[in-house]
């Protein structure tokens, strides 16, 4: 029973505040029961070298080569099949016995480093009609699978963080 | 951590000259903090520690993304979660099981985990807690262990206020319920 108060207070609450603090009490007495720890633990003195660790982790990896991007991977292709072309024709042609071997790896090497210094124009040159068309037709270039995989390996998801 | 000191210390990352010694007074303040984040998401402490590393390298080469928007270790929060899940995402892809299989083999480890010096209740806490789905469990993680505000918990997984206490409301009713019956 509620009884007519004579004055009002003036005073408010806002929307669903009482809805909101039975709920809240109710999470509140569940959750009393709960231990306040979760058990886990970790080795004697982990973290006072983690600043040397994590700076070095991040110094080794300035220094590795850096990964080509997916986007430049198919010209990595056709590069490294002109490049091993070219080996092809060059050792055919050239007679010199002790000239050095070159494996498709270092010639890829040397391509991926910008030994190679050859523009669109230049490769589509190289190509004739029928290879770039047989290229072009390959519509399982990358499967489903292996793009899958890539994207897991090499997505930046800091593109996602932007606050904007 | 005070307004004043946050925005040095962005200052200094974004610097050329001050860049190292910033970072490493990033890490000494916020390692602990978002190691046990990562902890509770990945559960072993050499995954965590994997983890940890690569936040603090994303942190570092996306610090010009950080507009100040935000607090900032609410950015770092978001990071951490979404590199614990990606990590998560990425041992369930090469052991050729779900997510929810890698976190319940995760947890049937902990009984031997030498890291894991939890009690009985503790033990079943975790297990209830790993049998939630990924975003209640996250949301558990950081109200109840973490006591991060609803607001926060907000900017960290841009999710509305009122949603958050209904997955936290949800969340602590499977976990009561589950810890009643011991059926995990």
């Amino acid at each position: 029973m509620t009884k007519e108060s004579k004055h009002t207070h003036g005073f408010q609450t806002p929307e669903h505040y009482f809805d909101e603090l039975n709920r809240e009490l109710v999470i509140q007495s569940k959750l009393s029961e709960l231990p306040q720890r979760t058990g886990y633990t970790v080795p004697e003195d982990y973290f006072s070298g983690l600043e040397s660790k994590i700076v070095g982790a991040l110094q080794n990896e300035k220094e590795q080569v850096s990964v080509l991007p997916l986007f430049r991977k198919r010209n990595l292709y056709y590069l490294s099949g002109i490049a091993a072309s070219l080996i092809i024709g060059f050792s055919i042609l050239n007679t010199v016995q002790d000239s050095p071997v070159i494996d498709t790896a270092d010639a890829s090497y040397y391509i991926e480093n910008g030994g190679l210094n050859l523009n669109t124009f230049d490769l589509a040159q190289l190509l004739t009609d029928e290879d770039i068309s047989e290229i072009v037709d390959q519509s399982d270039f990358f499967s489903e699978e292996s793009l899958d995989t890539y994207l897991l390996e090499h997505f930046d998801e800091s593109i996602l963080l932007q606050e904007e | 951590m005070p307004l004043i000191e946050e925005t040095a210390l962005i200052e200094g990352l974004k610097s050329e000259h001050h860049k190292e010694a910033a970072f490493r007074d990033l890490i000494s303040e916020f390692k602990e903090r978002l190691y046990w984040h990562i902890r509770k998401i990945v559960l072993d402490h050499d995954d965590a520690d994997d983890v940890l590393q690569n936040t603090f390298i994303k942190i570092f080469r996306n610090i010009d993304q950080f507009k100040g928007d935000s607090k900032l270790y609410t950015w770092m929060y978001r990071i951490a979660t979404n590199e614990s899940i990606t990590f998560i995402n990425k041992k369930a892809k090469k052991m050729l099981i779900s997510t929810e299989e890698v976190q319940q083999l995760a947890i049937s480890k902990l009984e031997t985990d030498v890291y894991f010096e939890g009690e009985d209740i503790q033990l079943k806490l975790q297990k209830a807690i790993a049998a939630l789905p990924e975003r209640q469990r996250l949301i558990f993680n950081m109200k109840y262990f973490d006591d991060l505000t609803y607001e926060e918990l907000s900017e960290i997984l841009e999710t509305s206020v009122g949603g958050l206490k209904s997955s936290y409301h949800i969340a602590v009713k499977k976990i009561t319920q589950a810890l009643k019956n011991e059926t995990f």
